[in-house]
């Protein structure tokens, strides 16, 4: 599990901005729903918002494993930052790095890297079109040499504060996941309506919207990648996507371990130290290596990834494995800390509340296993 | 052994059912934004006596047996579990804190107007969040003339801010087990109600701490002997857990009856998700614990009600009906996928209550160790 001198580096710099600059605000951003300007600005600063960009685009240009790392380490104090940060990055840039061609990297990128006018998104999911991604009804009908383009997408991530996003949509009508083209929507754009913001149960200082398209006129050029590749496009992105996701819960999972550590290091039970007693040590030792587990699972897919290996298999693991321990160490911690864990003024009831969504956004716990099965059974 | 409810036992429940459904569900969601219950709701609660469910006929309640309680807490909590945790807390007040002593006057006075929806009352009687040995370890009572002086701190009292009156535990001795039991009027001076600004669910229930500063209180509202309290303390914990632990089987026979609903309308790959076998399964596996959790919380309520050894199964019951109902709620939120996560369904209420009743009314792993000592003796 050694990191690079570089990574680790890396890793210390994160952590420090993280728990300086997030961590102080995170109760707020989640009790108001509001992500503060300021702080926005200072991960923008941070580079935040261009972590695997490369460098020619204004972008960090690091490994997948710095990602991995940086998405963990916001998420260990702040989940709706976690998840603004993930989304942007793997869902919002990559698919110009990964498909766009060389104005439209030149173009989307630099801006998004920075992030200040706004985040990146990715509508994929619609009302009828969830795990079944590919059963998109958002069509696109070619009108001279404009595409028009219709529909509805649910629950996208920074949908409100993005400057750009990519979407999905049938260019072609054929039955099946086949026929599916990606486009680039700018903000603004007439007929792209951006709807009102989800009230969620956790991550609620991360924006999460409807989208409508009534007839939305867009030109060639905004076709990401060649026509009728969307649905090959997607697939990719969301491999990628999961490391990220796991990233997230295991952030949330070692956010809860610290905070039930050090309770269990620093109180009381029937007047002996909690660390005397084996229904402690046996939750913090189970909490710690779950958590270590999953961290091998995803930075062997981050590492994968950046050996350009295939990683569909290692990254749903990584996924799978990450956000169901994340939910048993975030209950564990809760087990720890008793009554108060329940109560706001806890890190804890608001950790509780986030991970939830891991094992469900990406891809759910039941759609990783298919896909873990399936290649299983494909291969040799 | 019998499983077959009473004729009343039934139409207590059908009718339950039917109020639930038809008049709390709709504002449940609404209520733990507002943290307060609905005042229809809470009317209904009031007027069709279910607070003082469990006070036998002559104390002025509906004369009921606790398994009946369990029934209706059941019913409550499977749409709307603030309510039903009034419900519970009332009724482990009048039955455990009130009943025994009602040969006194006050006493007597206050649980007739518990039970005919006069009076809203809690019990304050935790001090931590641990709450091992639920005695007063911080809050003191000292006799001064005709008055009792109390001092101290509670924690987590529910329905703080909704209530009339509180029954409040305090130590009038030097050792440990002298505890004492007061009534105090929420207007007491040195009372003071801090509210808590928010729990991640059952915000209706309305909990806060209360600090009591020389709070003065009449000898009259003395429940029972000085040094004597004791037992009505722990057996007003007992039955909250027990409430609690059929709270929890109302929680998941909830997320149940939502995910059954949800999977045959709710399509993907062309199909209705209760098509997909792993979907079956959760379905499977939730109706099965409901049962099992259902069946220890009656038996558990049947031996209260026959004074028959309760404790220990009073603390399996919450153990089990509670753990259970996470692998409920969690099978319902997975089912529900990303509208699991959104305000609007039940189930993401459904979601945030479950861990309430693993962690109240003494956490899970303080029952185990109950369990546990009473197993070996
Ligand atoms: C906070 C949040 C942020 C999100 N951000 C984005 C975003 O930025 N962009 C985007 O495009 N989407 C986003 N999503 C959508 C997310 O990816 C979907 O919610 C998720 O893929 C599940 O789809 P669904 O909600 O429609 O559930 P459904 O697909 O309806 O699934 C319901 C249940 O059925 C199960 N199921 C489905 N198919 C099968 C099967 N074949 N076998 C067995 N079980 C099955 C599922 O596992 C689940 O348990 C986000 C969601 C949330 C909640």
């Amino acid at each position: 599990m050694e990191l690079r001198d570089k990574q680790q580096h890396y890793r210390d710099q994160v952590r420090e901005f993280a728990v300086q600059e997030i961590e102080p605000l995170a109760r707020q951003i989640d009790d108001t729903g509001e992500y503060p300007r300021e702080l926005f600005d200072k991960l923008s600063d941070f580079g935040l918002f261009g972590i695997q960009a490369p460098v020619e685009y204004g972008g960090q240009g690091l490994d997948t494993v710095s990602y991995a790392i940086a998405v963990e380490e916001a998420s260990r104090v702040c989940g709706s930052t976690g998840i603004m940060v993930a989304a942007h990055n793997s869902l919002g840039i990559m698919p110009f790095i990964l498909f766009g061609n060389s104005q439209q990297k030149e173009q989307y990128i630099p801006p998004l890297a920075s992030g200040k006018n706004g985040l990146g998104s990715f509508g994929l999911t619609e009302p009828g079109a969830g795990s079944d991604a590919g059963a998109t009804k958002t069509v696109a009908v070619r009108e001279d040499s404009e595409w028009v383009i219709n529909g509805n997408k649910c629950f996208i991530t920074n949908a409100g504060m993005c400057q750009v996003l990519v979407i999905t949509a049938k260019t072609e009508k054929i039955p099946g996941s086949r026929g599916i083209s990606s486009f680039i929507v700018d903000r603004g754009t007439p007929g792209f309506v951006v709807g009102k913001k989800e009230d969620k149960m956790g991550l609620r200082g991360s924006d999460t919207r409807e989208l409508a398209f009534e007839n939305m006129r867009l030109p060639q050029e905004k076709m990401l990648g060649n026509e009728g590749e969307g649905f090959k496009q997607f697939m990719i992105i969301l491999d990628g996507g999961r490391i990220s996701i796991g990233a997230m819960a295991l952030g949330l999972a070692q956010g809860a371990f610290d905070y039930a550590l050090e309770h269990v290091k620093t109180s009381s039970f029937l007047g002996k130290p909690k660390t005397n007693y084996q229904s402690y040590q046996w939750k913090i030792a189970d909490m710690y290596t779950k958590i270590q587990a999953a961290r091998h699972l995803i930075w062997h897919s981050a590492r994968l990834e950046d050996a350009h290996q295939k990683i569909v298999l290692e990254s749903a693991m990584a996924k799978l494995y990450a956000s169901e321990i994340a939910t048993e160490c975030v209950r564990m911690a809760m087990q720890i800390v008793g009554q108060r864990g329940y109560l706001e003024e806890t890190p804890l009831e608001r950790m509780y509340r986030d991970v939830r969504l891991c094992e469900v956004g990406e891809g759910t716990s039941e759609i990783q296993r298919i896909v873990i099965s399936r290649n299983l059974f494909k291969s040799k | 052994m019998d499983f077959a409810f009473s004729e009343d036992q039934l139409m207590l429940r059908d009718s339950t059912r039917d109020l639930v459904k038809e008049n709390f569900a709709l504002s449940a969601n609404d209520e733990d934004k507002d943290r307060s219950l609905n005042p229809e709701t809470l009317k209904s609660l009031k007027d069709l006596g279910y607070l003082g469910i469990c006070t036998p006929n002559e104390s002025g309640g509906a004369g009921f047996d606790t398994l009946s309680l369990v029934i209706v807490l059941e019913e409550i909590a499977s749409y709307d579990a603030s309510a039903a945790l009034l419900v519970s807390g009332m009724n482990s007040l009048s039955i455990g804190g009130l009943l025994p002593h009602s040969d006194q006057n006050v006493v007597r006075d206050y649980l007739s107007r518990v039970s005919n929806g006069d009076l809203i009352g809690a019990v304050a009687i935790n001090e931590s969040d641990d709450s091992y040995s639920h005695h007063a370890n911080r809050t003191r009572a000292s006799l001064r003339g005709n008055n009792y002086v109390l001092n101290g701190f509670k924690a987590h009292v529910l329905d703080a801010e909704l209530a009339d009156f509180f029954i409040v535990s305090a130590r009038t001795g030097d050792d440990e087990g002298e505890i004492s039991l007061f009534i105090l009027d929420k207007n007491t001076p040195g009372l003071k109600i801090e509210s808590i600004p928010r729990m991640m669910g059952n915000n209706a229930a309305a909990i806060g701490n209360i600090r009591l500063d020389d709070c003065s209180v009449p000898l009259l509202n003395l429940v029972g002997k000085e040094g004597g309290g004791l037992a009505s303390a722990q057996t007003v914990l007992q039955l909250n857990q027990l409430g609690l632990a059929a709270i929890a089987v109302g929680i998941s026979a909830g997320s149940l009856r939502e995910s059954i609903d949800y999977s045959k309308v709710r399509t993907q790959f062309d199909q209705p998700l209760c098509e997909f076998e792993a979907i079956q399964f959760m379905l499977a596996d939730m109706s099965t614990s409901i049962d099992a959790a259902r069946l220890l919380v009656y038996k558990a309520a049947v031996a209260f009600d026959q004074h028959s050894d309760y404790a220990e199964l009073i603390c399996a019951a919450k153990l089990f009906a509670s753990e259970t109902a996470f692998k409920n709620v969690h099978h319902a939120n997975q089912i529900f996928g990303g509208y699991g996560y959104i305000k609007e369904y039940a189930v993401e209420r459904l979601f945030r209550e479950q861990l309430f009743t693993e962690l109240f009314a003494q956490n899970n792993d303080t029952l185990r160790l109950h369990i546990s000592k009473r197993l070996l003796g």
